[in-house]
C-alpha cells in the first residue's frame, strides 16, 4: 500500500484534476467527502470520456461529435469531478490478502484501488506495488 | 505540517575552506524541513503520523517516497515548481556548521486553498498538529494563523515552531505550545535574546497567549506554563545534531505531552531528545530507549 492520502473532491473541476494527475504522476485518484470518506474514484479514462463523448453507428465504427468536443473542451473548468467519477468504488481494507487484490484489479480492471478504514482513506494500492509483491513473493517461493 | 520541505544535503568537510576546491568527507541527502524533521522523529517513536504541507516536483517527490518507506502517511498539496534543496557544511575541525538555504517555490491563492481543504478533512483525526518551519513564497503569516484557527476550533491542539512574523499572527488563535524560531535572531520583539534576561522576558511574553511557551537558545531551554517557569541547561552537542536540535526538541516535547506529561517533565524529555538525536549517526533519529537514557543527563530548574 502507498500511504498517500492524495484525493479529489466533487467540487473540483476536471481540468484541476487533471493538473493533480500530472504533477503526482498518477492515473486515477479517490475522490473523498469533508469526513475523508471515500465516495468516488475518478480516473484518467472517466476525463477522456467526460471531453470526447463517443457512440457507435450500426455498424459498431466509433462516431466522435467533433463539435461536442470542443465544446466540452472550453468547459473543462466548469465540468466537475462529482459529475464525472465512478461512484461507489470498490475499496479494500488494510488486511486484504494479495491474491484478492490481484483477482480485483484483474475482473474489474482497475489500476488503483483505494485502501479504507472505517470508510476512510488511508492510502491506495496500485499495479505497480502489486506486481512488486508477487515478484518478492516469487523469488520467496 | 511543513509548507516549505526541502531536501538537506549535509556534507561532512573538516578543515572546510572558503573559496578553494573541498573534498566532502561523507555526504547525506535527507528530507528536510522542520516539520518534517519533527514527523520523523515522532515516527521512530511510535506515533501515526502523517505529513503534509506542499511539494514539488524533482526533489518534492524523493522527499515522500522516503517518508512513505519509512512509514509515515503523506498528504501533500502538489505544486508546479520544484521542492527547494539546502545546503549544511559541517566542519568538525573549525567546529562550525554553515547553511545555505533557498526560498522553495512559490504557492498561489489556488495552492493554498487546496492545501486548507485537505488539512481540514484530516483535522478530524488529529490528536495534534505540528506547524514547524517556514513559509514558502506566496504564503502570508495569516495562513498559518487561520490553520491554528481551525485546528483550535476542532479542540485540536496545536504546537507552533516558526518565525516571529508568523508566531506573532497566529499568537491570537491560542496555540497549545509556541517555540519561537531563533535561528540567526539577535534580537525578539524588544528583547535581546543573546542574553538570559532576554530570553526570560521573550518566554513570559508568549507564555500570555499560549499553554506552553518554550524558548530554545542551544545552551538552555526554558519553559514557561501559567505559573510554572523551568530552565533546562543543554550539554553541548555534536555538530551534526546541532542542525536539527530544535526539532528532535519539539519532537520530544510532544511525545511527552500526548502521553500527559508534567510541564517539567515535557521539558525534560524534549531536551533529552536532543540530546539523544546528536548522538545517533544521522542526528535525527532518537530512539524511545536513546530518549530514556538521555533523562538522567538532564536537570530541570526553576525559573526565577
Amino acid at each position: 500500500m502507498v500511504r498517500d492520502l492524495t484525493a479529489l473532491t466533487t467540487d473540483m473541476s476536471l481540468q484541476e484534476a487533471v493538473r493533480i494527475f500530472s504533477m503526482t504522476r498518477v492515473t486515477g485518484l479517490p475522490v473523498v467527502n469533508d469526513k475523508q470518506q471515500v465516495i468516488g474514484f475518478l480516473s484518467e479514462a472517466d476525463v477522456i470520456g467526460a471531453i470526447m463523448p463517443r457512440s457507435r453507428d450500426m455498424s459498431g465504427i466509433f462516431l466522435s461529435d467533433f463539435g461536442e468536443i470542443a465544446r466540452k473542451m472550453g468547459q473543462a473548468r466548469e465540468l466537475s469531478v462529482g459529475d464525472y467519477m465512478t461512484e461507489r468504488p470498490v475499496t479494500v481494507t488494510e488486511d486484504i490478502n494479495l491474491s484478492t487484490v490481484s483477482e480485483t484489479m484483474l475482473m474489474e480492471r482497475l489500476k488503483t484501488l483505494p485502501v479504507v478504514r472505517d470508510e476512510k482513506l488511508v492510502g491506495v494500492i496500485n499495479r505497480t506495488d502489486v506486481c512488486s509483491k508477487l515478484m518478492e513473493d516469487r523469488e520467496a517461493i | 505540517m511543513t509548507l516549505n520541505p526541502s531536501v538537506d544535503k549535509i556534507f561532512r568537510i573538516p578543515g572546510f575552506k572558503l573559496g578553494t576546491f573541498n573534498n566532502a568527507s561523507e555526504v547525506m541527502t535527507q528530507p528536510g524541513g522542520k516539520g518534517i524533521n519533527v514527523a520523523m522523529m515522532l515516527n521512530v517513536l511510535g506515533h501515526d503520523v502523517v505529513a503534509m504541507g506542499f511539494a514539488g516536483n524533482g526533489p518534492g517527490r524523493m522527499v515522500q517516497d522516503v517518508l512513505r518507506e519509512v512509514g509515515i502517511t503523506t498528504s501533500f498539496t502538489p505544486l508546479e515548481g520544484k521542492t527547494r534543496t539546502n545546503y549544511a557544511i559541517v566542519d568538525s575541525e573549525a567546529g562550525t556548521v554553515t547553511q545555505v538555504r533557498q526560498d522553495g517555490p512559490s504557492v498561489t491563492p489556488s495552492d493554498l486553498e487546496q492545501l486548507r481543504r485537505t488539512y481540514e478533512r484530516l483535522l478530524d483525526s488529529a490528536e495534534m498538529v505540528i506547524i514547524a518551519g517556514s513559509l514558502p513564497p506566496g504564503a502570508e503569516p495569516s495562513f498559518c494563523a487561520e490553520l491554528v484557527r481551525l485546528a483550535v476550533h476542532q479542540g485540536v491542539r496545536v504546537a507552533l515552531n516558526v518565525r516571529r512574523r508568523v508566531l506573532a499572527a497566529a499568537l491570537p488563535a491560542k496555540p497549545f505550545l509556541t517555540e519561537p524560531d531563533l535561528r540567526s535572531v539577535e534580537k525578539y520583539n524588544e528583547y535581546d535574546v543573546r542574553k538570559h534576561e532576554g530570553r526570560v522576558s521573550l518566554v513570559r511574553e508568549l507564555a500570555r497567549d499560549t499553554q506552553l511557551a518554550v524558548v530554545n537558545a542551544g545552551s538552555e531551554v526554558l519553559l514557561v506554563s501559567g505559573e510554572e517557569a523551568y530552565s533546562i541547561q543543554v550539554p553541548a552537542c555534536e555538530l551534526l545534531g546541532r542542525i536539527r536540535l530544535d526539532d528532535a526538541l519539539i519532537a520530544g516535547m510532544i511525545d511527552s505531552a500526548i502521553a500527559g506529561g508534567a510541564v517539567s517533565e515535557i521539558g525534560r524529555r524534549g531536551v533529552a531528545a536532543t540530546i539523544a538525536a546528536a548522538a545517533s549517526p544521522t542526528g535525527q533519529f532518537a530512539s524511545r530507549e536513546d530518549i530514556e537514557a538521555c533523562i538522567e543527563r538532564t536537570e530541570v530548574k526553576p525559573l526565577a
